[in-house]
This record gives structure tokens, C-alpha cells and sequence, in this order.
């Protein structure tokens, strides 16, 4: 068995390879989430950084105007390409988000009457940052 | 314990004797002598039932002093004092504080005593002198004592006490005694009191991962002495290196004390010579408590562990010891100015003072202005911003405890606007039945509840455990008051002010005033759900203490959030939103009033404002049309201080409960 589905494996390898004539195998949409990103969006006074696991964890480090960075752990889900997300107090995310990822950068729109877009590009959480964010935020 | 702190005993009043004499019917009595009228119009002080024998304070004119300032002292004293059984006459800061421009500009330096036979009234001097028209005010020299059931019980490591300590508390250093120290880590463990509640405690657990203190934050204990000499709290002394490494007898350091190593001693009735002393008679070991709920040193594997006593290597803040009582005697309010000025002078951005005149000694702050004048004006020194040592703070700042004969308002000083007044809670989140409460008070921290806890005195630990004096009691003991409230709140601003200087911030009095004012737990909803709560063999009702306990609950973590950074506010744009300013200025506090919301321009034109914001009933209503951030301020008035806090707000199309992104 396990024969044989190494083989349709390579088969399909092969064949994207073929189409797209590079060596690069084509990543779901998940796999592609399933990293480190910092937000591009200034606008708002706001510095984020977030990692999705491919455990269906996140750690989200996020620095509003000139505070500390503060982390939000938690859980995340995407279904096609709807994101949704609880925080590890029990609240879940205020809205569902639609993912798009083209050219490492990732979009997300809020799926509800505003459709805000929060920008990010594919970046390592600096260590510093990781460091000197031990306390995990919960609602007090 | 009712009384366990130190109070100034403050009856007689000249000032209401002045009164008097307009509306008691003048054709019954004598009138009164041409000395009686000038007495009451120049007293600045109330004749205490304890006012020191033998000794005045007075207040000169410009003229008089600038006499004196080119060595005319005997010249000025003959004129003044001729045919008055007057023995001495010199100034009453026996030291002129270092900053002399800050000094004139307070008049301290217009500021005498007289002394005299002890034999003769203080009154009739007074009189005398007041007649002089060069001397413009006259104060009785009031005198603090010890509450006489100023209570410690000491730690005695038996079976019983053994099986009382907490469980599950997890505090982070390896002094053994901690898990007693339920005011650092509530676990809500029975064994402290039936209604011990998790989480009663001051919020510290957090806040130390991100600092446990700095050296550089000296903190003055104006109290009874601290024990330098303690295994946990030697390390953590301010140490003034010149006089350690002097001769003994000189003042090395050239700031006018001599010898003073860890600080000094302002009782003058005693042969200590400024030297501190825990050995009179009558010593409680309050001072040396009260320091170790601030800096005892953590993880040294000894005793306790303390707000801001360090991670563990030696780092805590630092403790200078200003000693105003020694055993039963009292410094008076001269020797309380000194050590204010002292305190100043040597480098202590936080002043620390469980002491206070009762409630309802004065009627407001005016009534204190005018009858302890020289105390108020030194309180002013240690405040102004030309005297600020550390660079996180413009001006320093002074903590008093509210007082603890169960009145509804706060003693004073710790009620005047520039004070923080603190009130005590149990175990429970809930008042203290010493605690006063009310009028003048600004927030509340763990001062332990002998009442809620265990009858048996060897298993009860609903007091507050600290550093004590071996010779009173042992070298760790439980009390309790507002005394004990007290350092919870100067422990968690000095880790405030330790933060601010890690992340290279500075704010004003005022601002860092406000920042503690609102980094507080709601405790009025307990207040109301619980009604009665004991004390001592009765019950009492928690009615009048809902919303006059101050701003809440002190809690370090908030402080250490505030200091990182302006609070922000996420809300949702293209709607009206309210926002509770519970949240930033504490419960909705009796005496906490909401007075205005400044927003500018262009913060406006941001979030696309279609009109101001309003206040309505502690809510903040604003309408943002447009994603963005900007920033407003909102005015408010607690127990008589003003405070502001600034705001960020944080309008978008997505807005979550606990602040997440998402």
C-alpha cells in the first residue's frame, strides 16, 4: 500500500512539474499559510507579526502605537479559503478572514460588512521580539 | 490592631479657641488679652495634648532673617526675646536642605525654634512671642507617637503555622517563607480565611517577568527605623558610600549629616545623634515591616520576598531608613520636614510615610496648610520637580496610608491633593475594618485582616508577614493597617518607576500619579455582594465603603502596561462606540468625577468624527467613520486630584474583546 501511494506521489510530482517546467511542487493554499508573517499596513499605528503552524496553532506578536509587543496564542482553521481563529482565552477572532497569498504576501479580508484588508509579507519573527514576549495575553 | 501605625495625637486647637472668642457672650467672661488675640491670629499649629515641653516653632520676616543670615543671630535674638525666659533660638532645620533656591522659595528657611524651661506652659510663650511683629507665625511642635496596640505576632516555625501556608502558590523566588505571602499570590487557600479569594493580592506575579525593581530607585521609609543589620534587607539598603568608607564622626559627604550610612535618625530626644536605633524601649518594628513589604531581597533563599526586592541577584530597589520614632518618642513635625528634605536631598524619588494626623482633624486641605505649615512646605520640597534624582520622574512622589480608625475619610497628610492616600484590604478583595475610607482616599492594596482569618493566633496568617526586629519580636511577623497598605503601593510604583527607566521613559507627578490612580481591580461589585464582613467580635456593614475605598485594587501589572505605552482602544468604525473609562481611571469611584475629552483637529479629520466625543455617566460615546488611529485625553477629578489619561484609539473594521488583531 504504502508502495503505491509513494508512486501516485511521484507521478504527481512529475506531472507539476511539467506543467509549470520548474522543480517547485505547487503548495494548497494551507501549506503556503503555514509560516511567519509581519504586517505592511501602517496605517493604524500597528506593528504584527503572526506564525501559523501546521498543527493549527498561531502565536501572534502584535505592538499597538508605542507599546510593547504582547502575544495571543491560539488556534486557527481554514476551510477553501475562509480563515477562522480562536484566541486560547476562548474568544474567537471577531471575524472570518478570506486569504489570498500571491508572491509571498498575504491578504486578508475581514468577511463582514467592512471587508478590511490586513497586509502582510512573508518575514522570521525576529528573536528579540519572541524574547521579550513571554506573557501570553488573556482577557483579565 | 485598630491602631497599628503610627499617629500624631492632635487635640487641642488654638485655632477653634480663636473662634470661640466672636460668638461666646463677651459681657459673661474676661476679654481676651492683647496676647491671647495675637496668639490666635499668628498660630499655625494646634496645640497638642503631646506637643513637645519646652519648645516652639516660629516664622520670621524677610527682614528678620536676612538680619540673621549676616550673623546678627544674638543681636536679633535679645531684641526679640528680652524679658521672655527664652534659653535658645536657632534654626529649626538644624540642616538647610542642599537645593537653597527650592528652600527660599518655600520660606524653610524663615523657620526657628525657641526652647525654654520645660517648666513654663507653652502657651504663655506662645503668646509672648506672638506679640512680637516680626514673628509671623507661632506652631506648637506636635508630636507623633506609637499606637499603643501597635501588634506584631512573630513567625514561629511550628507544626501548626507549618500546615497553614498556602497551597498552590507559585511565586518565582526560593525565600522559603513565601507561601504565607498570599498578598503577593492570593491562591484563595482557606487556610488564610474562609474567604480568602484567588487573585486578592496586588498583581505582581506578571509584572515581574518584566522587572522585579532597580537600584537606582531609592525609596525613603519615613517610619520607625529598619533594621540595616536584617539578613533581608541588608543587601537591599541604600548605602551612602562616602560615610561607610569615612571616619567615623566626620561628615564624610559634606551633605551635613555625619555618619549617616543608610540614612538618618530625626528623633533628637534620645542620645542617638542621628544614629538609627531599634533598641529604645517601646520599639514595634512597624518601619522595619514596612520595608520589607517593599525591598526585602528575593531569592536568597531567606525569609520573605518583597514587591520590588530584585530577581535574585542583588538588583532590587534601594531602602534609605528616615527614622522620625524611636521606641515611644516622635521626631515632631520639625524633625518630619527634616527627614522629607533628607530624603530629597540623598536621591529618593518615592517617599513612603505610614503615619499621618487622624481623621477629622482638619477640615480640609487649607485647614492642614494653615496649621502644619512647615510640614506642608516640606512636603512641597520633596515634590518639586527641581528636586526629582531620577530620570523617569520630573517630580518625585509621596505615599501616605489613609489611617486606621475605621472614618470615613482619610487622615491627613496622605488627603492633601499631592498625596496618594491608600486604604487596606483583607484577603477577601474586601475593607479592612480599621481602614478609613472616603473623602481624601485614592486607592486601596492588601493590608491584612486579622478578623477573617484562623481564631487560633499560631495558625493565622491573614495579616500581612514581613521583616520585624529580633529584639521586639523575631526577625519576621505579621501586621497589619493601612500602615501595611501603604509600602503594597509605594512597592509597586517603585517597580513602575523601575520600568519607566528600563524603556527610557519620564513622566510628571501628575502623569505618574494618574497612571497608578488607574491601574486598579474593580472591587465594589464584591463590596456589594458581600454586606457584612467581621471585625474583631462583631460584624460591620460594607455599605458605606462601596465606592469610597478609591480608584480599586492596586494591581503592579496594570501599572507596568500603562508605562509601557499609551492604552489603546480598539473600536469599530462606521459606528457609535461606547467606551467604559472604568477601564482607565478604576471603578466608578464616588469621588470621581469626569470632566472633559480633549481631542484635536486633525485627530478628528483621522477618524472621521462627525462631532465631539461626550462623557455620559463614566462612558465615553464616539462615533469614528473612518479606519485610523489618533490620540485624546480625558480630564478627570479623584477624591480632589486631578488626572488625565491619554487614550489611543484605534478605529477599524474589526474589532475583538481582548484586544487580538483578529
Amino acid at each position: 500500500m504504502k508502495r503505491l501511494i509513494y508512486l501516485i506521489s511521484a507521478l504527481m510530482l512529475l506531472a507539476s512539474c511539467g506543467e509549470k517546467g520548474g522543480t517547485q511542487p505547487q503548495l494548497t493554499l494551507k501549506q503556503k499559510l503555514c509560516t511567519e508573517w509581519h504586517s505592511t499596513t501602517v496605517s493604524l499605528d500597528a506593528d504584527i507579526y503572526i506564525s501559523f503552524a501546521d498543527n493549527g496553532t498561531f502565536e501572534l506578536y502584535q505592538k499597538i502605537v508605542e507599546g510593547a509587543y504582547r502575544l495571543y496564542r491560539g488556534t486557527w482553521n481554514l476551510e477553501e479559503d475562509l480563515l477562522t481563529g480562536k484566541y486560547n482565552d476562548g474568544e474567537d477572532w471577531a471575524a472570518a478572514y478570506k486569504v489570498t497569498i500571491v508572491n509571498n504576501v498575504l491578504t486578508l479580508t475581514s468577511y463582514n460588512d467592512t471587508a478590511e484588508e490586513s497586509v502582510f509579507e512573508k518575514a522570521k519573527i525576529p528573536s528579540e521580539i519572541k524574547e521579550t514576549c513571554e506573557i501570553e495575553v488573556r482577557s483579565r | 490592631m485598630r491602631h497599628c501605625r503610627f499617629i500624631i495625637a492632635v487635640i487641642t486647637s488654638v485655632m477653634t479657641a480663636a473662634s470661640c472668642i466672636s460668638e461666646i457672650d463677651t459681657s459673661s467672661v474676661p476679654e481676651p488679652s492683647e496676647s491671647e488675640l495675637a496668639l490666635a491670629t499668628k498660630s499655625a499649629g494646634r496645640m497638642s495634648a503631646d506637643h513637645q515641653k519646652g519648645f516652639l516653632l516660629i516664622y520670621v520676616d524677610e527682614q528678620t532673617v536676612a538680619r540673621i543670615e549676616k550673623g546678627e543671630i544674638d543681636r536679633v535674638a535679645y531684641e526679640l526675646f528680652s524679658g521672655m525666659e527664652i534659653r535658645g533660638f536657632e534654626p529649626a532645620l538644624s540642616h538647610m536642605p542642599k537645593n537653597k533656591e527650592v528652600a527660599r522659595e518655600l520660606g524653610l528657611h524663615r523657620w526657628f525654634t525657641i526652647t525654654f524651661d520645660e517648666s513654663i506652659p507653652v502657651r504663655r510663650i506662645a503668646q509672648e512671642v506672638a506679640m512680637r511683629p516680626e514673628i509671623c507665625l507661632v506652631q506648637f511642635n506636635n508630636l507623633a507617637k506609637p499606637a499603643s496596640d501597635c501588634k506584631s505576632i512573630p513567625f514561629r516555625p511550628q507544626p501548626k503555622l507549618m500546615a497553614a501556608a498556602q497551597e498552590g502558590a507559585t511565586i518565582p523566588f526560593d525565600d522559603p517563607m513565601n507561601s504565607y505571602q498570599w498578598n503577593l499570590n492570593n491562591t484563595g487557600d482557606k487556610k488564610v480565611a474562609a474567604t480568602a479569594r484567588a487573585g486578592a493580592d496586588v498583581g505582581v506575579m506578571d509584572a515581574w517577568k518584566l522587572t522585579t525593581g532597580t537600584p537606582d530607585v531609592i525609596v525613603a521609609i519615613c517610619d520607625a527605623p529598619v533594621k540595616y543589620t536584617h539578613p533581608d534587607l541588608e543587601a537591599a539598603m541604600w548605602v551612602n558610600e562616602a560615610e561607610l568608607n569615612g571616619v567615623k564622626g566626620v561628615d564624610d559627604d559634606g551633605n551635613d549629616y555625619i555618619d549617616d550610612i543608610y540614612g538618618y535618625n530625626f528623633y533628637k530626644g534620645s542620645g542617638s545623634h542621628g544614629a538609627i536605633n531599634w533598641e529604645s524601649a517601646g520599639e514595634t518594628g512597624h518601619g522595619t515591616h514596612v520595608a520589607g513589604i517593599i525591598g526585602a531581597v528575593n531569592g536568597n533563599g531567606l525569609g520573605v520576598s518583597s514587591i520590588a526586592g530584585g530577581s535574585g541577584n542583588g538588583d532590587g530597589v534601594r531602602l534609605m531608613t528616615c527614622q522620625l520614632f524611636e521606641g515611644a518618642g516622635s521626631a515632631g513635625d520639625a524633625g518630619m520636614a527634616e527627614a522629607l528634605m533628607y530624603a530629597a536631598d540623598n536621591g529618593a524619588c518615592i517617599a513612603q510615610c505610614s503615619y499621618g494626623y487622624p481623621a477629622y482633624t482638619f477640615e480640609n486641605d487649607k485647614s492642614f496648610m494653615d496649621n502644619a505649615p512647615l510640614e506642608y512646605r516640606a512636603i512641597n520640597y520633596f515634590i518639586h520637580p527641581k528636586n526629582a534624582k531620577h530620570p523617569a520622574l520630573e517630580s518625585n512622589i509621596i505615599i501616605f496610608a489613609a489611617g486606621n480608625e475605621s472614618a470615613s475619610e482619610s487622615d491627613y497628610p496622605g488627603a492633601l491633593p499631592v498625596c496618594v492616600s491608600v486604604t487596606g484590604l483583607g484577603a477577601d478583595y474586601l475593607p479592612a475594618g480599621y481602614t478609613n475610607y472616603g473623602k481624601g482616599c485614592n486607592l486601596a492594596a492588601p493590608g491584612g485582616d486579622l478578623w477573617i482569618g484562623s481564631y487560633k493566633e499560631e495558625e493565622n496568617i491573614s495579616q500581612i508577614l514581613s521583616t520585624c526586629i529580633s529584639e521586639v519580636a523575631s526577625d519576621y511577623a505579621w501586621m497589619q493597617g493601612t500602615s501595611m497598605a501603604c509600602p503594597h503601593v509605594s512597592g509597586v510604583a517603585a517597580l513602575g518607576v523601575s520600568y519607566a527607566g528600563k524603556l527610557g521613559k519620564r513622566f510628571t507627578r501628575e502623569e505618574f500619579t494618574s497612571l497608578l490612580l488607574t491601574s486598579v481591580n474593580d472591587i465594589n461589585q464584591l463590596i456589594a455582594e458581600a454586606d457584612l464582613k467581621p471585625f474583631k467580635d462583631l460584624s460591620f456593614s460594607l455599605r458605606p465603603y462601596r465606592t469610597r475605598m478609591g480608584t480599586g485594587a492596586i494591581d503592579a501589572w496594570k501599572l507596568l502596561m500603562q508605562i509601557e505605552g499609551t492604552p489603546s482602544v480598539m473600536i469599530k468604525s462606521g459606528t457609535t462606540s461606547s467606551i467604559s473609562l472604568e477601564d482607565f481611571f478604576g471603578e466608578s469611584y464616588d469621588d470621581l468625577t469626569y470632566l472633559s475629552v480633549e481631542i484635536d483637529d486633525d485627530a478628528k479629520k483621522t477618524l472621521g468624527l462627525a462631532s465631539s466625543p461626550r462623557i455620559e455617566k463614566g462612558v465615553l460615546n464616539i462615533a469614528c467613520m473612518k479606519n485610523g488611529s489618533a490620540k485624546i485625553r480625558v480630564y478627570a477629578n479623584v477624591g480632589g486630584t486631578e488626572i488625565s489619561r491619554e487614550l489611543s484609539i484605534i478605529s477599524r473594521g474589526v474589532y475583538s474583546e481582548n484586544g487580538g488583531w483578529f
